[in-house]
């Protein structure tokens, strides 16, 4: 145990705000401790202060404004799972909230620390990538709002500056002409951080898909859109054909970004595979 | 004879203990002025050790004793004594323990780990044991022939070459030349963990006078290891004093020194304060012990109809660094590459090498793994390329009773045919099905095993009667979690007459609990139980005896049942208590019972001359059937339903058989599907649980435990053993029924969807 | 290095300890509440070996620290019980033997209670999802989803009469 820090629990944003921008680079924010307890335990915490943000009952709301649902980051994935809200307009949040480790993880970690943590296996960010959220940063002097695919830098990597904090995620209600599934496909049925995970969002117009907004986890650099896959599906009648076609893009798309690795030649066939059931489930067809 | 709780499904007598967090495991034992140990490991897999710096660790504040291998100087191993307790020249795998600090507090022992510098000098090492089996491999043992072992493992010297070892019967050029086919294979079966939820830990004491070193493990062998420990420090054997905790899961890997010896060599300096040592996961995963991996090549002649001719076999198994039960394994290994089939001409040629490796040891199963999971995938392949039903095929070749082993033992085989029958039956053998819905394709597949235990092996006990009429069992069968006490608290009970909560069975304590080889093998129930049903029925003797006088009765016309004394011909009945209460009045006594169990004078395990020792007491049989689904999109096998037939001799308590097979199902699938180490220049890079992936809740098939019961004629109550052998076959048959359903065969475990996968595309590039 | 004082209730007895900020909430059961009955498993949160409740839900022990948990209140195997009376739960895994070396079996218990905490009629397929995170070398599983679904099935009873 050869982590040494103090530790602070600011009751209020206003006092966690003044309290980065006085130690900035010299602390460390916990809020549900899941990712951070390791490095705590193993001694690779670096920091002199540890900020507890979790009694600030302000970051702690899953609310709707307007159009918008509105998260804050001591939300836990067990809440989000949960909510009623998200369950109706942006359900494909709430299956990769309900995915994540196990459910005393669920209980314990964040969305906040999902983000943040900026793991490339994190449940919780493809389906916020589809969802095309946005995250706000608060520092003393004030905020900034940017998309999420904008956040990352590389794995474990983000813009976020020392004096900063997350203090929420929006993104726009989901009428009931979305579609979306979540799929995730790890090593050991339970427990297991995502090897691959998929989310799938679909507006459907008759029997064709309006837009389609498609994000694979842990696969490629940084989160983000497979762009060239919701082309084909755009304005397609989703059939068998259009799905084979669109898993292939995928897959292509994903070894074109990540650069082929060692794991590749299995995640090329997996990617593809899961894709098509993803969006078979999606469309609901062929199930 | 009738029993009141032997055959009976009875709660276990340890769970009220371990529901209510009561249960003592190692971890848990706390004593006044207890220091915490910690241990440096080797950053390299093979270097020489130029110099190591203890100065800064000593001064950390807290810090008690500062241990290097030059300072406690010894080594120690069960079968050859190779293993030094802290590394002394040489570091031999990566994580090996070359230095270890006790302190006031973990923190401080940490602190001081990290501050005691090393200067190494590498060396070339070796990690494939068929590279450091050959010629110009770098020698990681130097003085191989000079350490102590028994004479039953043979040394090549100037080597890595552990032990070698080859056996002939008939005539294998003349089997094979009447063979019409000839079918040549090589198999592969990787390490795997034991992943016991609690980890290794030991907690040691040294009294102050310097004359005992008390042990508190949750090792399966309390016995061995204190004797292993004496041999090592040149002391007798009751100035190692071990003391067994419960056990939070064995499973072969508390066979064997660990935790134990950094905690002897700190307790050594540390002026009477006891030291806990806890293995963190990664010090479990990367440094206790695991299943030998092993390289086999078979050749196997066959006629058309499917008759065994011949088999020639060749194995090469890792032994790791150190070989801790290794040459045991590779040797009783070796001989069941056979199988559970009469095969009139074999040769074997058995090697187990040191490579710079963690040390491999006993895993459940003892070996049976490895060779069950060539002999039994070779089986398919005949019965595919000849045409035979795989079922028919083993049922033409299985022993038969009066059949000869291959050391002329006569074989006992009642019950193998039955554990196919059912086993094949309960999955559907040979029934229509739909084979596939989509991307998913179904298949079925069986496995045989042999298994025997390690004869002759002996057991002792005592049974006490106390004066108020219950009743204490002394022995040294330690609970590792598959039901030793309830068990052996049933026979106990049946044996004596008494109810089944008179009796207590204390863990064991070696200055006081007698000798007992080890829960290893299968052994306890019928090696402890018998000895437990000789004692019992001593006492029963004696009380019946005691009661005959008290009562003024005929002792032949007593009766004792559920701790009641009844006259047969008044009907007349008395407690136990009472009888005990009026012979021993307020001052107190004792009937005791002693009980020893050698199956060494038995006819049973007559053999050829010198080659007794691969006989076996008893066989186990056991047969799995799984059913599959493979999703040819991502290649993940899905375990539907697994039948396991297992000849358990009599079921003591069928609900703790199913238990264990229950269990060992899971522990097949997880070994067979998910469980693989990667290794980087000898360094487990999946060295958390998070990484390597053990099988859970979500994992779980069907699972339909079938007890078959071939009534042994020697064994307690008819009983055998169940432990080990219900892990082997299940590789196998999963093996086989992927088979079934891709015409895909593997040959090297474990089978990951990356291989599947991989398979099925080069099957059909198409895809 | 700073100690801080905090308030916990374990098992329904209020504690003021003064804490290390790195200490966990399993080093404080464990080591200065002598609550051995919570077990460590691997220290990183991938066995539920530590699964303790606090307000009623499920928690790893290893992953929490002291600190966070200042005015909460935790039970743990040992404040199962009512008295002499073990929980439906404890009753269930003792009958069912769903119980082999037992050294996962409090932190399975733990968050079985939690989910039965929520939902007293759990299917099948919610014991398994929910206890998948509870990793055991033993039973095979089997016994424990059993025991689970029995332990509901009786307490449901109970809270009808």
């Amino acid at each position: 145990m050869r982590s040494e820090f103090a530790y602070a629990s600011p009751s209020s944003l206003g006092e966690a705000l003044e309290i980065l921008k006085d130690f900035g680079e010299r602390t460390c924010v916990i809020a549900g401790g899941t990712d951070l307890m390791i490095a705590i335990r193993e001694g690779e915490l670096r920091a002199e202060l540890l900020v507890d943000i979790s009694r600030i009952p302000e970051l702690r709301l899953i609310r709707e404004e307007g159009n918008q649902i509105c998260i804050g980051p001591l939300v836990t994935h067990g809440e989000l799972a949960s909510s009623g809200l998200i369950k109706k307009g942006a359900s494909v949040l709430g299956r990769a909230a309900n995915s994540v480790g196990s459910p005393q993880i669920r209980n314990m970690g964040t969305i906040g620390g999902n983000i943040i943590n900026a793991s490339p296996a994190a449940d919780t960010i493809p389906a916020l990538v589809v969802l095309e959220a946005q995250v706000t940063l608060k520092k003393r002097e004030g905020e900034r709002s940017l998309p999420i695919t904008d956040f990352y830098l590389g794995p474990y990597k983000t813009i976020i500056g020392a004096q900063e904090l997350l203090t929420k995620i929006t993104f726009a209600k989901l009428d009931d002409t979305w579609k979306s599934s979540f799929i995730k496909l790890a090593r050991r049925k339970a427990l297991a951080i995502s090897r691959i995970n998929i989310a799938v969002l679909a507006k459907m117009d008759e029997m064709r898909a309006k837009e389609v907004r498609v994000s694979i986890g842990s696969s490629t650099p940084t989160p983000c859109r497979m762009e060239k896959a919701e082309a084909v599906l755009r304005g397609a009648v989703p059939s068998a054909a259009v799905i084979e076609e669109a898993s292939r893009i995928v897959a292509e798309e994903m070894v074109a970004r990540s650069g082929v690795r060692p794991s590749t030649e299995y995640k090329r066939p997996a990617v593809q595979g899961l894709v098509k059931k993803a969006l078979q489930e999606a469309f609901n067809i062929g199930l | 004879m009738k029993t009141n709780y032997v055959g009976k499904s009875v709660p276990r007598v340890d769970a009220l203990e371990k529901v209510t967090g009561q249960a003592i495991y190692c971890v848990d034992v706390e004593l006044p002025g207890m220091l915490y140990g910690a241990v440096l490991r080797s950053p390299l897999a093979h270097a020489r050790i130029i110099e190591i710096d203890k100065s800064a660790a000593t001064r950390v504040p807290g810090v008690k004793a500062v241990v290097t291998g030059n300072d406690f100087p010894y080594t120690f191993g069960h079968m050859v004594k190779d293993q030094p307790f802290l590394a002394m020249d040489k570091v031999r795998y990566v994580n090996e323990p070359l230095a270890a600090v006790a302190a006031d507090t973990e923190a401080a022992a940490q602190e001081a780990v990290e501050k005691i510098q090393v200067k190494y000098e590498e060396l070339p090492a070796v990690f494939d044991p068929r590279k450091a089996a050959a010629t110009g491999a770098p020698i990681i043992h130097e003085n191989l022939e000079r350490y102590d072992h028994s004479s039953m493992y043979k040394i090549v010297p100037g080597t890595n070459v552990c032990t070698h070892m080859t056996y002939s019967r008939g005539d294998v050029d003349k089997g094979l030349s009447e063979a019409d086919e000839i079918f040549q294979n090589e198999f592969y079966i990787h390490p795997v963990a034991h992943t016991p939820m609690e980890t290794h830990a030991a907690v040691v004491q040294h009294d102050p006078s310097g004359r005992v070193f008390t042990v508190w493990s949750s090792t399966d062998a309390p016995y061995q290891r204190a004797k292993d420990l004496a041999n090592a420090l040149g002391l007798s054997f009751n100035q190692v004093h071990f003391l067994s905790t419960y056990s939070g899961g064995g499973f072969g890997g508390k066979g064997a020194i660990v935790a134990e010896g950094i905690g002897v060599a700190l307790a050594r300096f540390t002026k009477g304060r006891p030291v806990k040592v806890v293995f963190s996961r990664q010090e479990e995963l990367t440094a206790s012990q695991v299943r030998l991996e092993a390289f086999l090549k078979l050749k196997t002649g066959v006629k058309k109809d499917g008759t065994l001719t011949a088999r020639v076999a060749e194995i090469t198994w890792d032994n790791g660094a150190y070989s801790s039960k290794g040459p045991e394994v590779a040797r009783r290994g070796a001989m069941t590459i056979f199988g559970p089939y009469r095969t009139p001409h074999i040769r074997f040629v058995s090697q187990l090498v040191y490579t710079n490796k963690q040390p491999s040891g006993a895993y459940r199963g003892f070996g049976t793994n490895q060779v069950t999971w060539a002999c039994e995938a070779q089986m398919d392949i005949i019965a595919n390329k000849l045409g035979i039903n795989p079922v028919e095929i083993r049922l033409k070749n299985f022993y038969q009773d009066g059949d000869r082993y291959i050391n002329g033992q006569v074989m006992q085989a009642a019950g193998l045919r039955e554990t196919l029958e059912k086993a094949s039956q309960e999955i559907g053998w040979g029934e229509q099905y739909s084979r596939s819905t989509g991307a998913l394709v179904r298949g079925k597949g069986i496995a045989t095993t042999i298994k025997g235990t390690a004869t002759p092996t002996d057991s002792y006990c005592f049974i006490k009667v106390n004066f108020d009429g219950s009743i204490t069992v002394l022995t040294s069968s330690v609970e590792i979690g598959a039901g030793q006490k309830t068990v052996l608290a049933q026979i106990a009970a049946d044996s004596i007459g008494v109810p089944l909560d008179s009796i207590l069975i204390p863990n064991p304590d070696t200055h006081v609990t007698p000798f007992d080889f080890g829960v290893t093998s299968s052994r306890t129930t019928y090696h402890m139980g018998n000895a437990i049903r000789m004692a019992g029925q001593k006492v029963r003797k004696e009380i019946l005896e005691i009661a005959a006088d008290v009562l003024g009765a005929n002792p032949q016309r007593l009766l004792l049942c559920e701790g009641k004394i009844m006259d047969k011909d008044s009907e007349h009945e008395v407690s136990l208590k009472e009888i005990m209460t009026k012979k021993y009045g307020g001052k107190g006594g004792t009937i005791l019972g002693d009980g020893h169990y050698t199956p060494a004078r038995s006819s049973i395990i007559n053999a050829e001359h010198k080659i007794q020792w691969m006989g076996s007491i008893f066989w186990m049989w056991a047969t799995h059937a799984a059913e599959v689904e493979v999703d040819t999109e991502t290649g993940v096998v899905k375990v539907l339903r697994i039948a396991a037939a297992h000849d358990v001799g009599r079921a003591i308590n069928p609900m703790a058989c199913e238990q264990q097979i229950e269990g060992s199902v899971i522990m097949g699938i997880s070994n067979t599907l998910f469980e693989e180490f990667k290794m980087d220049r000898g360094r487990i890079m999946n060295d958390t649980f998070a990484d390597y992936k053990v099988a859970s809740m979500l994992d779980l098939p069907v699972i339909v435990p079938i007890i078959v019961e071939s009534h042994h004629s020697e064994g307690p109550f008819g009983a055998k053993g169940i432990g080990e052998p219900a892990l082997s076959p299940t590789a196998p048959a999963i093996a086989n029924a992927i088979f079934d359903a891709l015409g895909i065969r593997f040959n090297e475990l474990p089978i990951t969807r990356e291989k599947v996968l991989s398979a099925l595309r080069e099957r059909d590039p198409v895809q | 290095m700073t100690k801080r004082d905090i308030n916990i209730c374990v098992n329904g007895k209020w504690y003021e300890l003064a804490v290390e900020p790195y200490e966990t909430l399993l080093d404080i059961l464990r080591n200065r509440l002598g609550l051995t009955g919570t077990k460590s498993g691997c220290a990183k949160g991938e066995c539920g070996a530590c699964t303790v409740n606090i307000d009623g839900k499920a928690i790893l022990s290893c992953l929490t620290l002291a600190v966070q948990v200042d005015g909460k209140e935790i039970l743990t195997i040992e404040g199962l019980p009512k008295g002499a009376e073990l929980h439906p739960l404890q009753e269930s895994f003792v009958k069912h033997s769903a119980v082999q070396c037992g050294y996962c079996t409090p932190g399975m218990i733990m968050n079985a209670k939690a989910l039965l905490n929520h939902n007293s009629n759990p299917s099948e397929k919610e014991v398994r999802k929910t206890l998948s995170s509870n990793l055991c070398r033993c039973t095979g599983y089997e016994r424990p989803v059993k025991a689970i679904l029995d332990a509901a099935r009786i307490m449901r009873g109970k809270d009808e009469r």
